[in-house]
């Protein structure tokens, strides 16, 4: 009734400052999702790719999509689980582009497993601890070089990111089942590599 | 999400991996801060592409500038293009030249020839006075030689007398 009694230029101009207004909340809200998730995406794609360039390159590209489609997402699953099925997509788009596939073959700056082992938790003090510590992780290293892409997003997430079954199998299109097959997979693998190196 | 992997969903951990994972789960967090935390390196590669885009956009100018002066240049002063032709006109005249000194020699053959035709003619012309004066000829000779005759006569030496005296009566006789 109150809109209708309003001239023209008055309904436009209110239009447009709620238009404003709702695309400015939105902004926040995205920056808050970016400030709260970054870490997060960012963590798992060097953990997956172990190319700090890469990593960072397809974080950025994570988010401009998520901020794309922000106004279709429904809220089924949690933000963080549909922000990993968008990098989880955008690594396999990245490894498949078939330009991609030649540089991947002749050209890549991963860092090997040595390097990336020599990141070690703070909390080791002396240096036997640190060595096991080490020794461990490139353990670890060694299994997940060797896994398949959606066996090493399903290890990723369930032992770096510590996400649920359902939120995996959410993040990855795959059954409960599938990933839980799949992690019993990769663990079996970490144990076998850590009875060899003793 | 949950916090710790002791509870893996059915997934049962030994002691000693469940600290693997958890070593690793901080060894990757610790390198993930520390690639968060890194300066960016766009500027600099800003300003390179900037610095690369400023040289070739300078050099590019410099070669349009150069060939518009020479244009201008040649549009303006013809004589400089003339100048700048120079060489083709240096060739242009030793051609000539070349192609005169061939004219000449060919006239020069041609003169010839024809001074041998009427020589030829000449020659002919004169044998052929010659054939017709040929009975005159013969007389000359005979008073040529009767001249010659009577000088060795006059000339003959005493000593020779009396032979040449023989030789008269062997005639007369």
């Amino acid at each position: 009734m109150a809109a209708g009694l309003l001239h023209p230029v008055l309904q436009a101009t209110a239009t447009e400052l709620i238009s404003v207004s709702v695309q400015g909340a939105v902004t926040d809200e995205f920056d808050e999702i970016v400030r709260r998730h970054r870490p997060h995406v960012l963590r798992f794609l060097l953990a997956s790719t172990r190319d700090v360039d890469l990593a960072e390159t397809l974080t950025q590209e994570c988010f401009l999509k998520a901020h794309r489609n922000w106004g279709g997402f429904r809220g089924d699953s949690s933000v963080m689980t549909w922000l990993m099925r968008i990098a989880i997509n955008l690594e396999k788009d990245h490894w498949r582009n078939r330009r991609v596939q030649f540089w991947r073959q002749t050209q890549t700056h991963a860092v090997d497993v040595d390097e990336a082992s020599d990141w070690l938790p703070s909390g080791e003090c002396n240096a036997e601890q640190r060595l096991l510590a080490r020794e461990q992780v490139k353990a670890v290293w060694q299994v997940v070089e060797g896994l398949s892409l959606r066996q090493r997003s399903v290890f990723l997430l369930r032992f770096v990111e510590e996400m649920e079954l359902s939120e995996i199998a959410s993040a990855t299109g795959l059954s409960e089942g599938t990933v839980k097959a799949h992690l019993s997979r990769a663990l079996a693998r970490v144990r076998e590599q850590m009875r060899g190196k003793r | 999400m949950r916090q710790g992997t002791d509870k893996a969903d059915d997934l049962e951990l030994e002691p000693e991996l469940r600290d693997a994972l958890s070593s690793f789960r901080q060894s990757v967090d610790a390198w993930s801060e520390a690639v968060a935390a890194r300066p960016r390196t766009v500027t600099p590669t800003v300003r390179l592409l900037s610095w690369r885009l400023a040289l070739g956009t300078a050099l590019s100018c410099l070669v349009v500038a150069g060939s518009l002066t020479v244009v201008v240049a040649r549009y303006r002063n013809p004589q400089t293009a003339d100048g700048q032709a120079a060489p083709h006109a240096t060739v242009q005249t030793a051609q000539a030249a070349g192609a005169a000194a061939q004219t000449a020699e060919e006239n020069l053959r041609a003169e010839a020839a024809a001074r041998d035709l009427v020589a030829i003619e000449q020659m002919l012309a004169g044998q052929d006075n010659l054939d017709e004066q040929g009975e005159g000829h013969v007389t000359n000779d005979e008073q040529l030689l009767a001249a010659v005759d009577t000088d060795l006569k006059r000339q003959v030496p005493r000593v020779m007398e009396p032979l040449a005296q023989l030789g008269q009566e062997s005639v007369t006789e």
